[in-house]
C-alpha cells in the first residue's frame, strides 16, 4: 500500500515548490496545445495540398488521399464570336480531364451580364440531345443558370468542342431573329405585369406564314394550325409537366417553379411587338453603328462521376443484369468466356467495367446488340472472338467503348440506326476512345437512316488505334434510297475522329455516305488508298493520311471507270470518286500531311467523271501538285518536304 | 507537489484522445473537402454584334467588275411590249476581302399589291447558270394571307415563290469561305408595270 508521502520541506519552501510547478504544468499544457495547434495546422495544409496534389506527404507520415473530384482544366473561347440574329453556332471549349477516372461536367449558363433585356429575349444555348424530363420528350435542352448539361470525359481524356471538332455534343447558342414568343421564369405583379427573372427558351414558328387577330393576338401559325393546337405542341415537348393555364391574353402559366414564388410562363408576342423585335434587330447591329459586344457567363463544375459498382459474381446471367442495371456498373471479377450474343434492350442503361479482364466471346453475330433507346457502356479490358464475330452492334441505341482492346474478330463495332417504321429520329450515338481494335473486316461500320430522320448517326473515335486486315478500318454504306420509308437510304452521319490511328488493307476510311460529314483530325490514316470518298464532306486537320498501295494492286482513275460500288485502288492519299453525283467537299487544313507512295498515285485526286465535287486546301504538305485545289489567299510552293500550301502573305 | 502517476497517465491518455480525434476530424474534412466539386471561375463568352444586312441585292456580278475591285449598283428593268427583265445578283460581300465568313441559305421572292386582280395575268420565271446548266423556274403566286405580317407591312396583294418539282421552296446558298454571287434573270410576262414587283431575297425560316 502507498503511503502518504511526508513533507519535511518549510511552508515558504513548500509554496515556491508548488507555484513552479503550476508553472511547469502550465508551460506543458501550453506547449501540449500548441502542439495541437501546429499538428491540426499541418494536417490541414497537407490535406489542403492533396486537393491539388492527390498525396500527401509530411513529418515522414504519407497519406495516399483518395481522389474524389475532378482534376484537369477548362479552355473557353475568349475571343468575341460575331453574330447577327437568325445566327447559330458551337461553343469552342476544350475540357481536359488529367485524372484517371471519368468525370461528369456540367455546364450552366447565365445571361445576367446582358445589361439590354431584349438581348436575353434573343441569346440562347442548348444541346441538341432528346432525353425525357416532366414525362415529356425534349429534343432540344436549354441551358439556364440552373439548368445544366452533363458531360462525361473519361480519364485522360479531352472534351473537344468546336465548329471544326467535336468529341461530343455540340454546345450551341442562337440568336433568335424576329423574336415571336419565349418561355421565362418570373413573378406575375399585382398590377398584371410580370417581374422577368430569366429568359429559358424561345418560342418559335414562321411569323410571316402566321394570322394574327385585329388587336394583333396569334390566332394561327399557318394555313391548318390554330393558337391552341401550337401550344399543345409546344408544351407537350417541354419537359414540364402538364398541360398550361392561361393568364391573359398572350400569356400562359407553364409550370410553378421548384422553391420558389416564381412561375414558368410562356408569352406570345403580339403582331406589333413582333414588328418592334425586328427593328430593334436591325437597329441594333446597322451597318453603320457603333460594333456592340455583349456576353454570357459560362460556369462549369467537375464532379467525379457517381457509379454505383455492382459485382458480377454470375457471367451467366450478364444479359439480365445488363437489363436490370438501371444506371449501375456490373464489375468482371475474373475472365469470362460469352457463348451467345448479350441483347440489350431499349429502356436498358448500363455499364459493364472488364477490371481488366478478358472477355472471349465464341458466339456468332455480336456479342454486345443495343436496341433503339439503349445505352451501354463498356471499359478497362479486352475482348477476343473467334475471326469471324463482331463485338458490338447497335440499333438506334448508344454504346460507350472506354479502354478496350479487342483482337481476333471480324469487326468491332457495326453502327447501324433503327429503321423500322415507328423509329424516325432513332440514331445511333457511339464513342470510342483509348481503345486498340485489330480486325479483319471494317473495325467500325457505318449505316444511317437515310431520309428518315433529319438527325444523323453519331460515331465519335478519339486516342484510338483501329486496324482492318483485309478491308478498311473504317467503312460506311452509301445505299442512297429512294426516300420512302421502306427504303430511306443509309446515309446521315456525323464521324469525328481524333489523335487515332486508322489503318487498313484497301483504304483507311471509305466513306461513301452523302449529306454526311467526317472529320479526322490530329490522327495517322493509311491503307491502299488512304481515304476514299463517294459523298459527303471531309474535314482533314493537322493529320497524316498516306496512300501505300504500290504495284499491280492499284488501279488508273484516269483509265478505269468508277465502281457502282465502293472505289478503284488508286493508292492516292485522298481519292474521291464523285461518280453518284452526291455534293462532296474536302477540306484540308493545318499542318496535314497527305502522301501516295506509288508514282502514277496523287495525292489528292478525284476521278474525271466526277461531279459535284468541291475540294480546298488551305494548309499542308503534298507528295504531288495539288496547286489546282488550293483557293485564293494560299500559294502552293513546290519544297523538298513536298508541295507545301500556305497562307499567302 | 508532483502529479500523481495516475494522472499523468490520464492526462497523456487524454492527450492522445484529443489528437486522434483532431487527426480524424481533420482527416473526415480533408476527404469531404476532397470529394467537393470543382467550381471553375465563371468565364464570359463574349459576342460581338455583326451588321444583319448580309444578303446584298445588286447588279449583274462580272469578271471586270471583280477585277476592277468595285460592285455594280442597283439592277433595273429592261422593258419590252408586254415582257419585261431584271438581271440581278445576290451576293454575301461587295469584294474578295469584304464578305459575311457565314454561310448563307436564303430563297427569292417577288410581292405585288393588288395591281391585279388575277395573279395568273402574270407569268415570272427566274433563270440562272449553275454546274454550266441553265436552270429555270417559274413562280407561283399566293395571296397574302389576311391578317399576317406581311400584309400589315406590304399591304394586301400576292406574293409569288419559286418552288422546285419535289414542292420544297427553291434555297440558294452562299457559302461563307470567301466572296460568293449568283446571277440570276427575272423575265415577267403580262399586264403589269414589272416597276410595282417588289423582289426579296430572304433567309427561310428554321428552327
Amino acid at each position: 500500500m502507498l503511503s502518504q508521502r511526508q513533507d519535511s520541506r518549510s511552508p515558504a519552501q513548500s509554496s515556491d515548490a508548488q507555484l513552479r510547478a503550476a508553472k511547469l504544468n502550465m508551460y506543458k499544457q501550453l506547449g501540449l496545445v500548441l502542439f495541437l495547434v501546429v499538428v491540426t495546422a499541418v494536417l490541414m495544409f497537407a490535406m489542403t495540398a492533396a486537393w491539388q496534389t492527390n498525396v500527401v506527404q509530411t513529418q515522414g507520415l504519407s497519406f495516399q488521399a483518395e481522389f474524389w473530384g475532378f482534376r484537369g482544366g477548362v479552355t473557353v473561347q475568349s475571343e468575341a464570336i460575331l453574330a447577327a440574329p437568325g445566327d447559330r453556332g458551337t461553343v469552342a471549349m476544350q475540357v481536359d480531364n488529367d485524372g484517371d477516372e471519368a468525370s461528369a461536367v456540367t455546364v450552366l449558363v447565365s445571361k445576367n451580364t446582358m445589361t439590354e433585356q431584349p438581348l436575353r429575349q434573343r441569346i440562347y444555348f442548348y444541346v441538341d440531345d432528346p432525353t425525357t424530363r416532366g414525362g415529356e420528350t425534349v429534343q432540344r435542352q436549354y441551358l439556364t443558370q440552373n439548368s445544366g448539361y452533363t458531360y462525361v470525359v473519361n480519364g485522360h481524356n479531352t472534351l473537344f468542342l468546336s465548329d471544326l471538332l467535336c468529341t461530343d455534343v455540340p454546345l450551341q447558342w442562337m440568336w433568335v431573329r424576329d423574336v415571336v414568343g419565349y418561355y421565362f421564369q418570373g413573378t406575375r405583379n399585382t398590377d398584371g405585369t410580370f417581374a422577368v427573372t430569366e429568359y429559358l427558351r424561345p418560342v418559335e414558328y414562321d411569323c410571316f406564314g402566321a394570322r394574327y387577330d385585329a388587336n394583333g393576338y396569334l390566332t394561327r401559325v399557318d394555313d391548318t394550325t390554330t393558337v391552341e393546337q401550337f401550344l399543345a405542341q409546344v408544351t407537350g415537348a417541354d419537359g414540364y409537366t402538364g398541360t398550361y393555364t392561361k393568364v391573359t391574353d398572350n400569356c400562359y402559366q407553364i409550370a410553378p417553379a421548384n422553391g420558389t414564388e416564381e412561375a414558368v410562363w410562356l408569352y406570345l408576342c403580339t403582331r406589333s411587338e413582333i414588328e418592334e423585335n425586328t427593328a430593334w434587330d436591325t437597329a441594333y447591329a446597322a451597318q453603320d453603328a457603333v460594333q456592340r459586344q455583349f456576353s454570357a457567363k459560362i460556369t462549369l463544375t467537375g464532379q467525379q462521376l457517381p457509379q454505383e459498382v455492382t459485382v458480377l459474381s454470375d457471367p451467366s446471367g450478364l444479359e439480365a443484369a445488363l437489363n436490370a442495371a438501371d444506371g449501375k456498373v456490373l464489375q468482371l471479377q475474373q475472365d469470362m468466356v460469352l457463348s451467345a450474343p448479350v441483347a440489350l434492350n431499349g429502356a436498358a442503361e448500363a455499364a459493364l467495367d472488364l477490371n481488366g479482364h478478358q472477355l472471349t466471346y465464341s458466339g456468332s453475330g455480336a456479342a454486345f446488340q443495343v436496341a433503339k433507346g439503349g445505352q451501354l457502356t463498356v471499359t478497362n479490358g479486352t475482348v477476343a472472338g473467334n475471326g469471324e464475330n463482331t463485338v458490338f452492334e447497335t440499333r438506334g441505341g448508344q454504346i460507350s467503348v472506354h479502354g478496350v482492346n479487342i483482337s481476333q474478330v471480324y469487326s468491332g463495332m457495326e453502327v447501324r440506326d433503327d429503321l423500322s417504321a415507328s423509329a424516325a429520329g432513332a440514331n445511333s450515338v457511339v464513342r470510342i476512345s483509348d481503345c486498340q481494335w485489330d480486325c479483319d473486316d471494317a473495325a467500325v461500320f457505318v449505316s444511317g437512316d437515310g431520309s428518315l430522320s433529319a438527325a444523323r448517326t453519331q460515331v465519335i473515335i478519339q486516342n484510338c488505334t483501329l486496324s482492318s486486315a483485309s478491308y478498311v478500318a473504317l467503312g460506311g454504306n452509301g445505299t442512297a434510297g429512294n426516300g420512302t420509308g421502306t427504303n430511306p437510304g443509309r446515309w446521315g452521319s456525323d464521324i469525328q475522329i481524333y489523335n487515332s490511328t486508322l489503318s487498313g488493307y484497301y483504304a483507311g476510311i471509305f466513306h461513301p455516305m452523302q449529306q454526311s460529314s467526317l472529320t479526322v483530325s490530329n490522327s495517322t490514316v493509311t491503307g491502299i488508298t488512304g481515304i476514299g470518298m463517294k459523298g459527303g464532306d471531309l474535314t482533314v486537320i493537322s493529320s497524316v493520311i498516306s496512300g501505300t498501295g504500290t504495284g499491280n494492286v492499284l488501279a488508273d482513275p484516269e483509265t478505269t471507270a468508277p465502281l457502282a460500288s465502293g472505289i478503284l485502288d488508286s493508292g492516292d492519299g485522298i481519292y474521291v470518286e464523285g461518280t453518284y453525283g452526291y455534293p462532296i467537299h474536302v477540306s484540308v487544313l493545318g499542318s496535314s500531311r497527305v502522301t501516295c507512295a506509288a508514282p502514277a498515285a496523287r495525292a489528292v485526286r478525284t476521278h474525271p467523271a466526277s461531279q459535284n465535287v468541291t475540294i480546298v486546301l488551305e494548309g499542308g504538305v503534298y507528295t504531288t501538285d495539288i496547286s489546282s485545289y488550293v483557293p485564293q489567299g494560299y500559294t502552293c510552293q513546290a519544297t523538298s518536304e513536298g508541295y507545301l500550301v500556305s497562307m499567302a502573305q | 507537489m508532483h502529479q500523481r502517476p495516475q494522472e499523468k497517465r490520464n492526462m497523456v491518455l487524454r492527450c492522445l484522445l484529443v489528437v486522434c480525434v483532431s487527426v480524424c476530424l481533420v482527416l473526415a474534412v480533408g476527404v469531404s473537402y476532397g470529394r467537393y466539386e470543382q467550381k471553375f471561375d465563371p468565364v464570359d463568352y463574349p459576342f460581338a454584334a455583326d451588321n444583319t444586312q448580309r444578303l446584298i441585292l445588286g447588279g449583274v456580278v462580272t469578271q471586270s467588275w471583280l477585277d476592277a475591285g468595285t460592285w455594280p449598283q442597283s439592277p433595273s428593268w429592261q422593258v419590252s411590249g408586254t415582257s419585261a427583265q431584271l438581271s440581278f445578283s445576290v451576293s454575301n460581300g461587295r469584294g474578295q476581302e469584304e464578305f459575311v465568313p457565314q454561310t448563307q441559305t436564303y430563297v427569292l421572292q417577288m410581292l405585288l399589291g393588288l395591281d391585279i386582280a388575277d395573279p395568273r395575268q402574270v407569268t415570272l420565271q427566274l433563270v440562272w447558270e449553275e454546274g454550266g446548266e441553265t436552270h429555270r423556274l417559274t413562280a407561283a403566286a399566293q395571296e397574302i394571307p389576311e391578317g399576317s405580317l406581311l400584309q400589315g407591312r406590304y399591304g394586301s396583294g400576292w406574293i409569288y415563290r419559286f418552288y422546285e418539282e419535289g414542292g420544297a421552296e427553291r434555297q440558294f446558298l452562299l457559302p461563307g469561305d470567301g466572296l460568293h454571287y449568283q446571277n440570276f434573270t427575272l423575265e415577267v410576262t403580262g399586264s403589269v408595270d414589272p416597276t410595282l414587283l417588289v423582289l426579296q431575297a430572304v433567309e427561310p425560316y428554321s428552327n
